[in-house]
């Protein structure tokens, strides 16, 4: 059994579109362990931005998250030799760049600074903001200010597997098995403090909650 | 904030559809393109910069299962070495008392030679001549070589004696360091000087008032003799006592040595020839020459050897 073969073994629990990109993301690392230097430019564009408010999400930082993400593609472009298809290339690159951002909020633990991205009301969430307020204009702008500052302090509340878990499934998107993967735990677990994690941030936003 | 009527009105908002709030925080597009500039540099800095070697060492497929025990196997490895390197110098490690033949005690010491770790008075062991020169520093050392030098032709007895001075004897190892040196005579503190009553006031006035009294005072309180000669005459003749005097190693070891002199001069057969060495060793005793020219001191039974 080739490499490509168990990377599709290990992704039958994702779905089948997850299947293809885990597919599609080996051919081009193939190519890049074989010379083609230039063929890693495609993973980062496919994956820079997740990668980037995966950090984001985790640290409230935007220029660390910046700094971490490329140090993240840095790393996985040095040790892509090693890389064999034990994982999806996703799930490899999403655990580099998870121990990335961990190291350096542990490191950082005592020095907290806060510096967020604009929330885009057109990605969906007017919706959720018209619930909550029905002012316009400048008003509505300090409104959201404010509710993406409490945001990120209730996440930052949170301990760190915690964070995380909450990062990957509510905003990220992925599944509990392949959080799981990511985080070396069982699904359990994952569950587990996806709970606990959604009951700690409801006693935070609490003001914001009907 | 959220007015309590504004909320009344509102439709329900779950931790889900605030979360959803987080998900839609996006750089703005400007953001790629100077994080895009950044990472090129840092790719072309990690391709141009060298490598460390142990990067470039892939193991083989079947030993990459090795790498889960990287540390345990670390730690194992560290804890062996520091255990072998404590049984190692275990060995130089001080590990006995010598007690001296005069009987003192003096702190261990690292030894090369096997030390007899008790060396008692009836134990016949061959002595070093004593030294009452003063020597120390290199001189002392040198010293202490040559002696050791004997001591590998003499055996064990003498190498134990010779290293017991190396340590405690005059320019020794003790005494070069300060704070293990062996503590000196210091001058006995004198006694205070009698009080003399005669000096008081009140005594000028008592001897005024009644004449014909002793007043003088050496240390005790005079009394008349007509009142107490019988405690008077006692204390006349009771001997005074006097502190025995503290000797040094080196003064023990001369009393010694001519105490069995002594013992030895009791033998009719040899009483006028002993009678002369004894005179010869009483005048040699006190020049420092005694201790540098007998080559070899023996004991045995009631007889001493002294070779020169």
């Amino acid at each position: 059994m080739n490499a490509a073969s168990k990377t599709l073994v290990k992704t039958l629990v994702a779905s089948p579109e997850r299947q293809r990109e885990a597919g599609a993301d080996w051919s081009v690392v193939e190519r890049v362990q074989g010379g083609d230097v230039a063929a890693f430019d495609q993973l980062i564009l496919k994956y820079r931005e997740r990668v980037y408010a995966m950090i984001y999400n985790i640290t409230s930082n935007r220029e660390d998250a910046a700094d971490l993400a490329q140090d993240a593609f840095i790393k996985a472009f040095q040790s892509i030799n090693r890389f064999h298809g034990q994982s999806s290339f996703f799930t490899w690159l999403y655990r580099i760049a998870l121990n990335a951002a961990l190291s350096h909020v542990r490191r950082n633990r005592l020095r907290t600074f806060f510096s967020f991205d604009k929330v885009h009301e057109d990605t969906g969430v007017s919706d959720v903001i018209n619930k909550l307020t029905a002012k316009g204009g400048v008003e509505r702008e300090v409104f959201v200010a404010e509710l993406q500052e409490k945001l990120n302090e209730a996440m930052q509340k949170l301990s760190i597997p915690h964070r995380t878990v909450v990062t990957f499934f509510e905003i990220d998107g992925l599944s509990h098995e392949e959080i799981a993967e990511i985080m070396e735990c069982s699904v359990g677990t994952v569950r587990s403090r996806l709970h606990y994690a959604k009951q700690l941030l409801q006693a935070e936003l609490q003001s914001y909650l009907n | 904030m959220i007015s309590p009527i504004e909320r009344a009105e509102a439709p329900k908002v779950t931790i889900e559809d605030l979360l959803r709030i987080k998900r839609a925080e996006r750089p703005a597009p400007e953001f790629w393109g100077r994080f895009e500039q950044e990472l090129r540099a840092k790719q072309l800095s990690a391709i141009v910069a060298k490598r460390p070697w142990w990067q470039s060492i892939k193991p083989a497929q079947g030993l990459r299962w090795i790498s889960r025990f990287y540390m345990p196997v670390g730690a194992s490895a560290l804890m062996v070495f520091g255990l072998l390197a404590v049984k190692e110098n275990a060995a130089l490690w001080p590990s006995s008392v010598v007690i001296e033949e005069d009987g003192g005690v003096h702190a261990p010491a690292l030894s090369l030679v096997p030390q007899v770790s008790l060396a008692s008075n009836e134990q016949r062991v061959e002595t070093l001549p004593a030294s009452t020169e003063t020597i120390s520093g290199p001189t002392a050392v040198a010293r202490y070589d040559i002696l050791a030098r004997e001591a590998e032709v003499k055996g064990p007895s003498y190498a134990h004696s010779v290293q017991a001075r190396r340590v405690t004897g005059p320019g020794g190892l003790l005494e070069m360091i300060p704070w293990a040196a062996p503590l000196t005579e210091t001058a006995a503190p004198q006694p205070p000087a009698p009080l003399v009553l005669g000096e008081l006031p009140q005594v000028t006035f008592a001897a005024n008032v009644l004449p014909g009294r002793d007043y003088r005072f050496d240390g005790r309180v005079e009394v008349d003799p007509v009142v107490m000669p019988v405690r008077r005459a006692a204390a006349e003749s009771k001997p005074k006592e006097q502190a025995a005097p503290v000797l040094s190693p080196r003064e023990l070891r001369r009393d010694r040595i001519l105490a069995n002199l002594v013992v030895a001069e009791g033998v009719e057969a040899d009483r006028s020839r002993m009678g002369q060495v004894r005179e010869v060793l009483v005048s040699a005793l006190d020049d420092d020459r005694l201790y540098d020219g007998v080559r070899r001191l023996g004991m045995g039974g009631d007889r001493l050897t002294l070779k020169f």
